[in-house]
C-alpha cells in the first residue's frame, strides 16, 4: 500500500467528512487505493516518519477532536507536520508523479458528482442552494477544484475523451458551488500551464 | 453569482481590521491561531454594520482571508520574514524547473493557482497537503 498516495486520496475524498456518504466513500477510497500496490515506501521503516504520519492522519481525519482535546496551537503545528511529512516522503519518480495526478483526479470524481447532484436539485444543500462537499462549504469545494484544474487540462492533451468528460462535470460542479475564487484559481492555473 | 457582492465589502473591512491588529503587535504578532481574538479586538463598527454581517456582534472570524495578513497578524514581521523566504525558495524552485517536464508545469500551475486563492480565502488543510505532495513529488 502506498501510504502517501492514500493520504492524497483521503484529502480529496475525506471519508470522515460529516455527511451521510461516509461508507460509500470509504469503499471507493479502498477500491482506488487497492489499485496501487507497486510502489513500496522505504520511509515506513523510519519510526520518526511513521509517528509524524500518524499525527498527520489524525489531524486530517479528526479536526474537531483535535480542537476539543488539545487546542488550536497543536492543530496548527500538526498542519506543518503534514506538509513536512509529505515533502520528506516524496522522491523524484515519474511513475509516482503520474499516479499522484491520477489519484487526485479520480478521487475528485465522486466529490464532483455529488456537487452536480446538489446543483440539479437531487440532493438538498445546506448552503443557500450552493453545492458543498466533504471538503467543507462551497468555497472550499470550489478552491480544491480550482487548484486541480491544471491537472485536468494537462491530461486533456494525453487522454482527450476522458478528460473532456471530466472537465464538463468539473465545470458543472464549479457552477453549482457558486464561488468566484475557484474560477479565478482555475483560470490562473490553466494560464500558467 | 455576480462579480461583486456584499461579502466583498466584508472582506475589505476584514483586511482593514487585520492591519490594525497587526499594528498592535508588529514584531511577533498575536500568536498562532489567535486571529479570532486579534480581529475581535480591532474590528471596526463599519465591519459589524456591513451588509454581510448585518449587525451580528457575535460574528466569528478566525481567518484574515489573505495569507499574508494572516501570517502578519499571527506571527508578526518575524514569522512573515520566514514565510516570505519560504515562498521565495518554493517559487524559485518551481520557476527554475518548469521546463523539465509537463508534469513540472502542472505542479507550478497548481502552486500559482493556490497562491492566488490564498489572497482572498482561507486555505483548507487538504489544499496545503495536496500542494505539498505535488511540490514534494518533483523535489
Amino acid at each position: 500500500m502506498n501510504w502517501m498516495l492514500a493520504m492524497a486520496a483521503l484529502c480529496v475524498i475525506n471519508p470522515w467528512g460529516t455527511d451521510v456518504f461516509v461508507l460509500p466513500k470509504v469503499v471507493f477510497a479502498i477500491i482506488v487505493l487497492s489499485l496501487d500496490d507497486a510502489y513500496p515506501y522505504s520511509e515506513l521503516d523510519n519510526p520518526l516518519f511513521v509517528a509524524m504520519l500518524a499525527l498527520a492522519c489524525f489531524t486530517i481525519t479528526s479536526n474537531d477532536i483535535v480542537h476539543s482535546l488539545i487546542g488550536y496551537e497543536i492543530q496548527a503545528f500538526s498542519g506543518f507536520l503534514q506538509m513536512l511529512v509529505c515533502v520528506m516522503a516524496y522522491e523524484a519518480s515519474n511513475l509516482r508523479r503520474q499516479k499522484l495526478s491520477e489519484i487526485i483526479l479520480t478521487c475528485s470524481v465522486p466529490m464532483i458528482m455529488w456537487a452536480c447532484l446538489q446543483g440539479v436539485g437531487y440532493w438538498q444543500t445546506i448552503w443557500k442552494g450552493r453545492a458543498y462537499s466533504t471538503q467543507g462549504g462551497p468555497v472550499f469545494l470550489s478552491m480544491i477544484l480550482g487548484m486541480i484544474a491544471p491537472m485536468a487540462f494537462q491530461s486533456e492533451k494525453e487522454d482527450r475523451r476522458w478528460a473532456l468528460a471530466y472537465i464538463c462535470l468539473w465545470s458543472a460542479a464549479m457552477y453549482s458551488a457558486g464561488s468566484r475564487i475557484g474560477w479565478l484559481m482555475a483560470g490562473i492555473g490553466v494560464w500558467m500551464l | 453569482m455576480s462579480i461583486f457582492n456584499p461579502s466583498d465589502i466584508e472582506r475589505f473591512l476584514l483586511w482593514k481590521g487585520a492591519i490594525a491588529a497587526w499594528w498592535q503587535h508588529p514584531i511577533f504578532g498575536w500568536g498562532w491561531a489567535n486571529f479570532l481574538q486579534a480581529f475581535r479586538a480591532n474590528r471596526g463598527v463599519d465591519y459589524i454594520d456591513s451588509p454581510a454581517i448585518n449587525g451580528m456582534q457575535n460574528s466569528m472570524q478566525n481567518d484574515a482571508h489573505n495569507i499574508f495578513l494572516q501570517i502578519l497578524v499571527t506571527t508578526g514581521l518575524a514569522g512573515f520574514s520566514i514565510f516570505i523566504y519560504f515562498l521565495y525558495n518554493v517559487f524559485r524552485f518551481l520557476e527554475v524547473n518548469k521546463d523539465v517536464s509537463p508534469y513540472h508545469r502542472v505542479v507550478r500551475a497548481c502552486a500559482y493557482s493556490l497562491f492566488v486563492g490564498a489572497q482572498f480565502e482561507p486555505i483548507s488543510f487538504s489544499c496545503w497537503l495536496l500542494i505539498a505532495m505535488l511540490i514534494g513529488s518533483i523535489a
